[in-house]
């Protein structure tokens, strides 16, 4: 319950500020008005919409990065001369905002879906990839000796002892990577969207409907958070989950 | 029952062992030598210990004939014998995230031949003679260090290795813990026996345990020890003393690393590399 304790009460101050015009109704609207926006976005079926629209694309996006980065953090922990060939570059492209590359992915990929979902991979790659290279590096060297004198072969090598002792940094790298996808999507759709919970936002700006930006930023909040929760759900994340009941 | 008891005996001939990369070694400098044309032969069901200082290249020598580390020079045999090896480390090794039972199963993953009942069944009598079957499926985190260490040896055993390599395999334990892991080697031996060569510090160790003490020092064989006193042995008695006397004034005398006139049975150096 405590951790409900903030958030009411400052949804509590936000409703008593707005009843007495503490606040310019322009800038911060009333929790009441931003509600009614809401069931009225959600009563046209645009809410539903934008929300579908958006999620399709950060799921693609995080699906094709996660998979890209997972493959590549693990390509270059087996093979350290790709490791020494592929750190300049990628460090480069890791400290490039993906905002500062939209007109280049514009020209590139053009108005599209392409490059709404080159910002959303290039936002998510790297938390995956560094946390999942960590991982399978710091796997402990001594259990991997183990497993050379039981004579296990590769595959049973990555399956029993590389993936379970990397399980937990790369869950933690996939968590952090699709929160950063989903941070990623107003910015995504910035690039000439016509739908999505970002472009609700921009749109409301230049139509000056304060409640309706406030709809976005509550929905991309809420959602998120059930988001990360169904992944944390899904990723094993404990030794409970790790213990590999059956596949032996 | 596909027993894998070696019939020939392990013979180490001229092996040499240099490290260039930091390893297990890493304070050693780059290029040290760690063994120096070492030859060593064991007969089958022989259990040897090994001890030596620190740095002496006895867990180097345990690698290279477990496979982890390649020798530079010499050969062992028989062939392939490090596929046939188990060992048993000075920490358990178990994986954390899986079940005892799902520990010792993985044991037995490189015996395509066998089904997954007869892999349950062996390893639920492994569980039952290291008389931890109500354990079996209890993370290895829950256990006393002891168990976690028997469990390593059973899975070690498991393996039917045809020779057991083990590194200083009791010495993280208590005393009294010890002193029952040693009464179970023992037990296990006679029920059913196998080529061990094992590292240790603990000279009561080597010679309560071993047939043979063979100790080393830079790199070299220094004394071939053997110990033919019935089982069990009492370690208060005069020739064991004596044994032990004997064996520490060679290991803390290591400066003076030639074959020692006493020796028993020096048989360092002289076997050309095959």
């Amino acid at each position: 319950m405590t951790v409900l304790v903030l958030p009411v009460l400052g949804i509590a101050f936000w409703y008593f500020g707005s009843t007495r015009s503490w606040f310019n109704a322009y800038l911060l609207p009333p929790p009441v008005e931003v509600w009614t926006a809401a069931v009225d976005l959600w009563g046209k079926g645009l809410l539903a919409e934008h929300i579908e629209v958006s999620l399709m694309r950060v799921l693609v996006g995080f699906a094709l990065s996660g998979s890209s980065a997972l493959l590549l953090a693990a390509l270059n922990c087996r093979f350290p001369l790709i490791r020494r060939m592929t750190f300049l570059p990628l460090e480069a492209i890791r400290v490039i905002p993906p905002l500062a590359l939209v007109p280049l992915l514009i020209l590139w990929f053009g108005i599209g879906e392409g490059s709404k979902l080159a910002v959303i991979i290039l936002a998510s790659f790297f938390p995956v990839y560094l946390s999942a290279l960590t991982a399978l590096q710091t796997v402990d060297p001594k259990l991997l000796q183990m497993a050379q004198t039981l004579n296990l072969n590769k595959l049973e090598t990555v399956r029993f002892v590389l993936v379970p002792g990397a399980s937990a940094g790369l869950s933690t790298g996939l968590r952090l990577g699709f929160g950063y996808a989903w941070r990623a999507l107003v910015g995504a759709e910035l690039i000439a969207a016509s739908a999505g919970l970002g472009y609700l936002i921009l749109d409301s700006e230049q139509l000056a409907r304060t409640d309706r930006i406030f709809v976005g930023i509550v929905v991309i909040a809420i959602t998120g958070m059930v988001l990360d929760a169904i992944f944390r759900r899904l990723l094993p994340a404990d030794d409970r989950q790790r213990m590999l009941g059956g596949v032996f | 029952m596909d027993m894998r008891s070696p019939t020939a005996p392990v013979e180490i001939k001229g092996v040499s062992k240099r490290f260039v990369r930091a390893d297990d070694n890493s304070a050693k400098p780059a290029g040290h030598a760690v063994i120096k044309e070492l030859s060593l032969s064991i007969a089958p069901n022989e259990i040897v210990a090994l001890i030596g200082r620190s740095g002496c290249g006895k867990t180097t020598l345990l690698h290279c004939l477990a496979g982890l580390v390649a020798p530079d020079a010499g050969c062992i045999q028989p062939h392939g014998l490090a596929a046939q090896c188990a060992v048993v480390f000075q920490d358990h090794r178990l994986l954390p995230w899986a079940s005892l039972e799902q520990n010792l199963l993985l044991a037995l993953r490189a015996r395509k031949t066998l089904d997954r009942k007869e892999r349950l069944r062996r390893v639920a009598d492994m569980l039952g003679a290291l008389d931890l079957a109500a354990f079996a499926k209890t993370s290895p985190s829950a256990l006393s260090g002891g168990m976690a260490q028997r469990a390593a040896l059973g899975r070690a055993l498991l393996q039917e290795p045809a020779l057991l390599l083990m590194d200083e395999p009791f010495a993280s334990l208590d005393a009294l813990t010890r002193a029952d892991m040693h009464d179970l080697l023992l037990a296990l031996q006679a029920r059913s026996p196998r080529t061990i060569l094992f590292v240790t510090h603990d000279l009561e160790e080597a010679v309560k345990l071993a047939d043979r003490v063979v100790v080393m020092a830079e790199g070299r064989i220094i004394e071939d020890f053997p110990i033919a006193l019935p089982r069990p042995r009492d370690l208060d008695g005069v020739e064991i003393r004596t044994i032990q006397r004997h064996l520490r004034g060679l290991v803390s005398h290591r400066g003076e690393s030639t074959p020692n006139s006493h020796s028993i049975n020096p048989i360092n150096g002289g076997v050309s590399p095959c």
